[in-house]
């Protein structure tokens, strides 16, 4: 099988947001999974986990999504700022309908986000909340000068604005955001986002609530009203499965690829429909939530979304990874639900221990493309089995991953590399059962693992590519 | 608040657990003593919310059911 990379065709920069991830007041994915307290016996800096802190950082995470998701149309920021023992309870009605102290809040995730020095991204309430409510948190987020929100927030602890960049105006409101029609949505996003204002020295990103899956007609009614008052629109497309994640069938599993790879047709939908009305490509499109979600584990509760990260996972997450480098020119951040305990999620939390998932090292093993330069290049194969990204960093490194969903066959890969020498490789692999996971007795089944199947020859790279793998070569 | 206590006869997430416990195989359940003990240490527990481990994400029913579970607080209550 032959691949060409072309390191004298330079496309796009993929956006290290590409790689962002997203952390939703849902089951134990913010309670738990990355907030336990600064009284917990679990160790802890300011009440966020210091072994989950950390291992998002070894993940160079660039941006985290909060508080939602559903929960963000009915989260009323008040709420949640102040002395902790004054802050009212609430019940999450669209997760499990368990009750949520409002201990994590807005001070506390912008203290999540400084530790692991990644960017905010905060979704509004626009379904439930007032234009109000909306503008005052900005205000008490960004703006210097004396107002009641700045007074407020700086009774708070917080003397300085904090820097926020990207501001969701509304999440899901086509469904869970309050139903609305895309034509009511499109109205009401431009009078919320009027009020979203930029206040000396910050300059909001803003996002309105585009379509899930090929959803069309909500683009094609939503771009005409926003593309002037946006930078850009959302999507979410989720892997969907009916079984848990370690009881998939092969039949199932090859079901769970197709539908992966399906998410680019999507995506190209959509931007078609953007392209006609924005030329200019002025108006970029966010992933902000995607991936895996399977019947949830035996035994948990119902709405916590708990679910194990098996290699198909991986998988999954390598041919997403792949589909948004491939568009990085039009597509500016992307957010993997969620971070911990939910859905498709990195790291996995049982009181003080944490594992480390397939999704995890799928993560890791694709830092390499983070804010490199996209290269021409193309794979026989492609779509089938095969899914692959080529890059170049600021050193003049390529970096090339390649994934193999089949579950039998490996592919011997012909790679012609044009413009840039193959002397010294350096390989690496994940690779397992497509069912192997990780869990508290055994961390480690599936991780990253030096390969020694890519070989330098003449003009190119010669891969062995096995079945159900995951493969980084740089040169 | 959450009510600090297990699921009930008659509440419509105790048939979802019931229905758990009635498949899961002989082999795997503690046995009644020892489930006995641990939903004791459980309903004096803090992080019970309306018969959930708020640790771990499962109905205590369901996890103190199985024979090689643990409690998953830090303290390693049982």
């Amino acid at each position: 099988m032959r691949m060409t990379i072309d390191c004298t065709n330079r496309k796009s920069v993929i956006a290290p947001e590409l790689y962002g991830s997203f952390a939703e007041h849902l089951g134990r994915c913010i309670y738990e999974g990355l907030f336990v307290g600064e009284d917990s016996n679990i160790p802890n800096k300011n009440g966020m986990r210091t072994d989950v802190v950390e291992a998002l950082k070894e993940l160079k995470l660039p941006v985290l999504r909060w508080p939602g998701g559903c929960f963000a149309d009915e989260y009323h920021w008040r709420d949640g700022i102040g002395p902790k023992e004054k802050r009212p309870p609430m019940i999450n009605t669209h997760w499990g309908g368990v009750s949520d102290d409002n201990s994590f809040g807005t001070h506390e995730f912008l203290e999540l986000c400084e530790q692991l020095g990644c960017e905010p991204y905060i979704t509004g309430n626009l379904g439930s909340g007032t234009v109000e409510e909306m503008s005052k948190w900005i205000e008490y987020m960004t703006a210097e000068g004396d107002s009641e929100m700045t007074r407020l927030r700086k009774q708070n602890g917080r003397e300085a604005p904090w820097k926020i960049k990207y501001f969701g105006v509304g999440n899901e409101n086509w469904g869970c955001g309050g139903n609305m029609t895309a034509e009511f949505y499109a109205h009401q996003y431009r009078r919320y986002a009027t009020y979203c204002r930029n206040y000396p020295g910050n300059k909001l990103y803003k996002v309105a609530c585009g379509p899930y899956d090929d959803l069309y007609s909500w683009t094609e009614t939503i771009i005409p009203l926003v593309k002037d008052r946006c930078d850009a629109i959302s999507l979410h497309c989720y892997t969907w499965c009916k079984s848990r994640a370690r009881e998939v069938s092969a039949e199932q599993y090859d079901g769970l690829m197709k539908r992966a790879r399906i998410i680019g047709k999507f995506i190209d939908g959509h931007l078609d429909i953007m392209n006609r009305y924005d030329p200019e490509h002025k108006v970029k499109l966010i992933v902000d939530e995607w991936g895996t979600w399977y019947h949830k584990e035996l035994g948990s509760v119902d709405g916590f979304l708990y679910q194990q990260s098996t290699m198909a996972d991986a998988l999954v997450a390598a041919i997403s990874f792949d589909i948004f480098n491939a568009r990085c020119d039009r597509i500016s951040m992307a957010n993997i639900a969620q971070t911990a305990n939910v859905l498709q999620a990195a790291v996995l939390t049982e009181g003080e221990r944490m594992v480390k998932t397939p999704t995890f090292y799928a993560f890791k093993l694709y830092t390499g493309h983070m804010g490199s330069t996209l290269l021409g290049s193309f794979a026989e194969n492609e779509n089938e089995n095969i899914s692959h990204t080529a890059s170049v960093n600021e050193n003049g490194e390529v970096f090339l991953t390649i994934s193999n969903t089949s579950l039998d066959k490996s592919y011997e890969l012909d790679a012609t590399v044009v413009g840039h020498e193959t002397k010294a490789v350096n390989a690496e692999i994940i690779t397992a059962d497509r069912l192997a996971y990780n869990d508290f007795e055994k961390p480690e089944q599936v991780n990253i693992k030096p390969f020694d199947g890519v070989k330098a020859v003449h003009g190119g790279l010669r891969i062995t590519l096995p079945p159900c793998s995951v493969v980084s070569v740089k040169f | 608040m959450p009510c600090k206590c297990l699921l009930k006869d008659g509440e419509p997430l105790y048939d979802t657990v019931a229905a758990y416990l009635a498949a899961l195989p002989e082999e795997l359940k503690a046995d009644e003593k020892t489930v006995n003990m641990r939903l004791a240490i459980c309903e004096k527990c803090d992080c019970l919310w309306d018969g959930i481990c708020r640790k771990c994400g499962c109905y205590v029913q369901a996890r103190a059911a199985k024979k090689d579970q643990r409690c998953p607080h830090e303290d390693r209550n049982w």
